[in-house]
C-alpha cells in the first residue's frame, strides 16, 4: 500500500496521513480517529477499523496499544433526531 | 536520566500551546498526559472563539491579541486550522434575559463589534430554516470559530518537529520536591525530571495539586454534546439561546463548594443550547449542563433527549438527521471567574495555567505568556489577579 492509498473511504483519509499520525505518537484508535478523521465517517469505522488497528500494530514501536479511553459514545445504531427527541430512557434501559 | 528544561503536564490546548512555544524556542520539552492527546475538553467542545465577559480590561485585551494570532496560525503552524468568522444568532426567550442581552449588545457595539438586535423578518432572511416559535427576539453578531481538533493536532505535530518528547498514558500522580522547588513529576510509569514544570490539567487540576497539599479551588461543570451525520444540513449561523443559567450555576456551585466542600455539593443542572455546523459539515449541538463532583463518562439520556428536542423544535427539517456521536466532558471553572495563571508558591518552578472561561479564544496568547513567564521575560500584562495562591488554602 502506498501513502496515497485511501484507507478510510467515508472521510477520504490516506494511508500516509494515518502513518504520520502513528509515527508522531498517536497510539490509540480513538486519537487516530479524532485527529486524522479515519473512522469518523458515516459507517463509523466499520469498514476501516481493522486496517487502522493493523497499522497501529505495524507502525507504533510501543508494545502497548492502549485501549480507547475517550468518553465519546456512539449510539449502537445511529438514531434520528426525531426519534431521540422523544426517547424514553427508562424504556430503553430495560430493553 | 534525561532532564528536561520544562515538563508540561496536560495536553489540552493550554498545555499544547505552551509546549509548542517552548519547543520552538529550542527548549527540551516533555509533554505528559494521563490519556491520549487532548483527552479532555480541548477536543470535545463547540469550537467557538468568544469574547469573554462584557467588560473592558486585561481579558478583553488578551482576547484581541489572541484573535490576531489565530489569523496567522495557519501560516505559523503550517496547515489550515479552520479559523474563520462565526455569525452568531443569539435568541432570547424571556424579558429578563432580553435586558441582559441588550446590555451585552451595547457593550459590543461600543467596542466596535458588528452587533444588531434583529426582527423576525431579518431573522428569517439570515437563517431561513429556523423556526422562531417561542423566541422573544434575537441578537445577531460576529465572533470567530476554529477547528479544535486541527488546532490540537497542528500544535502537537509542530512541537514534535521541534523535538518535544511525548508521554501519553502517563498520569501524573505527585511530585518530588524540596521546600522551594519541584524536583520531579511522578507518573504512573516513573519520574520525569525537569528544571521547570507546567500544570495544565484542566478540570483535573485540583486533584493533582492536592498531592502537594495545596487546595486550588478549581472545579468543573460537565458539558455534553452530540453530533449528527452530514447531509441535508445547511446552517449559515451559530444558533444559541441566551440563557445565563450556566453562568449562574457556576457561581452558585462555586459558593456551595467553598461553603460545603466540593465533594458535598448537590447536583445542579442548567441548559444553554448551541446548534452549529462544524467545519466538516456535521451538525453539532451542545448543552452545558451539570455540576456534580462525580465525573460521568456517558451523556445522561435526558440530556440527549433535550438536545435532540431543541434541534427538532428550532429546525424541524433536521429531524431526519441521524445522531452518530455524543460525549460529555468536564470543563474547569474558578468560583471568582478568574483563571489560575502564575507560579505556585512556595515552588518557584511550578507554573499553573488553568481555569480560563474561554480557553479557545485565548489559546495562542496563553502559550506565549506561559513561555515568557518561564523564561523570566518581561510581559506587558499585569497578571497578579490570576495568582494561583490568591485563595491561600493549604490543606
Ligand atoms: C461540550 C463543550 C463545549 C465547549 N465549547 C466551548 C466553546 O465553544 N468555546 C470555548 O472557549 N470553550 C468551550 N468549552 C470549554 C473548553 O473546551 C475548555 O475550557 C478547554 O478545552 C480547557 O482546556 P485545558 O487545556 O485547560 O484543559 P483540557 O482540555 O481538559 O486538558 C487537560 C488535559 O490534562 C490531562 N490530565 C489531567 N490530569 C492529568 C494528570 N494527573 N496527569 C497527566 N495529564 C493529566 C487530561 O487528560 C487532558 O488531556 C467547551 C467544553 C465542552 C465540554
Ligand atoms: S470507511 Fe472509515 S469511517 Fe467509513
Amino acid at each position: 500500500m502506498d501513502d496515497a492509498t485511501i484507507i478510510c473511504r467515508c472521510e477520504d483519509v490516506t494511508y500516509g496521513e494515518v502513518k504520520k499520525a502513528i509515527v508522531s505518537g498517536l497510539l490509540i484508535p480513538g486519537d487516530i480517529r479524532k485527529y486524522t478523521r479515519a473512522g469518523m465517517g458515516s459507517c463509523q469505522g466499520r469498514t476501516c477499523q481493522r486496517l487502522l488497528m493493523q497499522m497501529l500494530k505495524e507502525y507504533s514501536d510501543s508494545c502497548e496499544i492502549a485501549e480507547d479511553t475517550i468518553n465519546i459514545r456512539t449510539p449502537i445504531q445511529p438514531i434520528s433526531i426525531t426519534e431521540l427527541s422523544v426517547w424514553d430512557s427508562e424504556i430503553n434501559e430495560k430493553e | 536520566m534525561k532532564t528536561y528544561d520544562v515538563a508540561v503536564i496536560g495536553s489540552g490546548l493550554v498545555g499544547l500551546s505552551t509546549a509548542y512555544e517552548l519547543a520552538k524556542k529550542g527548549r527540551k520539552v516533555a509533554l505528559i498526559d494521563s490519556l491520549g492527546l487532548s483527552a479532555g475538553a480541548s477536543s470535545a467542545n463547540t469550537s467557538l472563539l468568544l469574547f469573554e465577559g462584557v467588560t473592558r480590561g486585561m481579558i478583553f485585551d488578551l482576547c484581541v491579541e489572541s484573535i490576531e494570532s489565530y489569523a496567522n496560525m495557519a501560516e505559523e503552524l503550517g496547515g489550515d486550522v479552520g479559523f474563520e468568522t462565526a455569525k452568531m444568532i443569539c435568541y432570547i426567550k424571556n424579558e429578563e434575559n432580553f435586558a441582559e442581552a441588550r446590555r451585552m449588545s451595547d457593550f459590543y457595539v461600543e467596542n466596535g463589534f458588528e452587533y444588531d438586535v434583529v426582527d423576525d423578518s431579518t431573522l428569517h432572511k439570515l437563517e431561513p430554516e429556523l423556526n422562531m416559535e417561542g423566541m422573544l427576539g434575537a441578537l445577531y453578531f460576529t465572533q470567530w470559530k476554529m477547528d479544535p481538533l486541527r488546532v490540537v493536532y497542528a500544535y502537537f505535530t509542530r512541537a514534535r518537529e521541534y523535538g518535544m518528547d511525548w508521554y501519553p498514558h502517563n498520569k501524573a500522580i505527585g511530585f518530588r520536591k524540596n521546600n522551594e522547588r519541584i524536583l520531579g513529576v511522578i507518573t504512573e510509569k516513573g519520574t520525569i525530571q525537569a528544571e521547570q514544570y507546567v500544570v495544565a490539567t484542566g478540570a483535573w487540576t485540583r486533584e493533582l495539586m492536592l498531592t502537594l497539599n495545596i487546595d486550588i479551588p478549581e472545579y468543573y461543570i460537565q458539558g455534553a454534546a452530540l453530533v449528527a451525520e452530514r447531509g441535508g444540513i445547511s446552517l449559515n449561523n451559530v444558533i444559541y439561546q441566551f440563557e445565563p443559567t450556566r453562568v449562574r450555576m457556576e457561581q452558585r456551585s462555586g459558593e456551595l463548594a467553598m461553603e460545603l466542600g466540593w465533594e458535598n455539593i448537590p447536583k445542579l443542572v442548567a441548559s444553554e443550547f448551541v446548534i452549529l455546523q462544524d467545519s466538516h459539515g456535521n451538525l453539532v449541538s451542545a448543552q452545558s449542563s451539570m455540576v456534580t463532583p462525580e465525573i460521568v463518562n456517558a451523556v445522561p439520556p435526558e440530556f440527549l433527549r433535550d438536545m435532540a428536542a431543541n434541534i427538532k423544535l428550532h429546525f424541524p427539517k433536521f429531524g431526519v438527521c441521524k445522531v452518530i456521536r455524543s460525549w460529555i466532558c468536564p470543563i474547569p471553572f474558578v468560583p471568582d471567574g478568574k483563571p489560575f495563571f502564575g507560579f505556585v508558591r512556595p515552588y518557584n518552578n511550578l507554573l499553573l495555567a488553568s481555569g480560563f472561561a474561554s480557553v479557545l479564544i485565548m489559546t495562542p496568547i496563553l502559550g506565549k505568556l506561559a513561555s515568557s513567564l518561564l523564561e523570566g521575560e518581561r510581559i506587558s500584562y499585569d497578571l497578579s489577579s490570576f495568582d494561583p495562591c490568591r485563595f491561600e488554602k493549604v490543606v
